[in-house]
This record gives C-alpha cells, sequence and structure tokens, in this order.
C-alpha cells in the first residue's frame, strides 16, 4: 500500500513547496490524516 | 462540518502529538491557497499538505461516496452535536465546500521504512478517527 504512496509529490500549504510522500516517513513515524473538503 | 470539527480535534490534541514519537501530517484537497484560508480560520498549527489532485486519496484507497453515503443516517446525530459545538464556538458550522464533497477521509500511522501499522477509512463524513487509537499506534510505530 505505501509503496503506491511513496513516489507521491504533495504541496505545502504554506510554503508550496513540493514534498515527496515518503520523505515523511524516512526517519520518524508518521500519522497521515486525511481532511474531507474545507466547507 | 464534520472537517472543520476535525481540524478543531487536531488543534485540540496537537499538544499530544507533539508528545508523540512521532510526526503528524494532515493531508487536504484543493489547493494550497484554499488550505490555508481553512488553516487560518480554524487556527490549527499542523502542516497541512495538499493532494490536489486526490491522489493521495486514491493511493489510499479512501471511498468517494454516492450522494446517499454522503447523507448517511448513521451521521445525522454527530452532524447535529457538531453544527451546535461550533455554533457555541462562534465558528461557522459548514461552508459552501469547493471541493469533491463526495470523498472521504480517513487516517493512517505509516512506520519508518513505510510500513502501514494502523489504518482508519472513514464510512460516511461523520466517522472520524479516534485520536486515542492514533496516537497509541504512533507510538508503537518506532518499538
Amino acid at each position: 500500500m505505501t509503496s503506491a504512496l511513496d513516489e507521491l509529490r504533495l504541496v505545502d500549504a504554506e510554503s508550496e513547496t513540493e514534498v515527496r510522500a515518503g520523505e515523511l516517513w524516512q526517519q520518524r513515524p508518521v500519522a497521515l490524516v486525511f481532511l474531507r473538503h474545507y466547507g | 462540518m464534520h472537517c472543520r470539527e476535525h481540524a478543531l480535534q487536531l488543534q485540540r490534541d496537537r499538544d499530544r502529538f507533539e508528545a508523540s514519537d512521532g510526526e503528524l501530517a494532515v493531508i487536504g484537497m484543493g489547493t494550497p491557497a484554499m488550505a490555508r484560508d481553512f488553516r487560518r480560520e480554524l487556527e490549527m498549527d499542523a502542516r497541512v499538505l495538499v493532494s490536489e489532485d486526490r491522489s493521495a486519496y486514491r493511493a489510499m484507497d479512501l471511498e468517494r461516496a454516492s450522494t446517499a453515503g454522503v447523507f448517511a443516517p448513521a451521521a445525522l446525530p454527530a452532524s447535529l452535536g457538531r453544527t451546535a459545538r461550533l455554533l457555541r464556538r462562534g465558528t461557522m458550522p459548514q461552508r459552501i465546500p469547493q471541493q469533491d464533497w463526495h470523498q472521504l477521509g480517513g487516517a493512517f500511522v505509516i512506520a519508518p521504512g513505510g510500513e502501514l501499522v494502523w489504518e482508519h477509512r472513514s464510512r460516511h463524513p461523520a466517522d472520524l478517527p479516534d485520536h486515542d487509537a492514533l496516537l497509541a499506534a504512533l507510538d508503537n510505530a518506532t518499538r
């Protein structure tokens, strides 16, 4: 499952820099919390 | 209003996440500007990352509910309670969503190296992850 996510590119909302998803859990465990819409 | 309640819950538990052995990353849809507006309105400290095309949602196999699923009866009690809480707080309970309102959320804990060790996929909009369980999984993921 996570291998599909590893190479996904996300964008930091504040800096607008691109983040490779796999970097998030390279060193430490990560909780990924997926929101619904912002309505 | 569930997305707003969810953001407020994350903010309320921010100290618990900071004290954990892991990190918190909130994933949203839409544009970075939309995510920034939402983050500021709800005074969220957590880092928000955007998957504008929802590819991250698809990669984690998160459900895109039908219209009937979005308005599921199971969500009604929580909807009423959360609307009341948000109004008491002075927070607008709902705005017209500019993103895909059929998309459901979820939460995952991924251990170093990429092993998925905990998951919660929302069955309807009101079905938010239990933070006690999520934080326990985050702490256990380092051991």
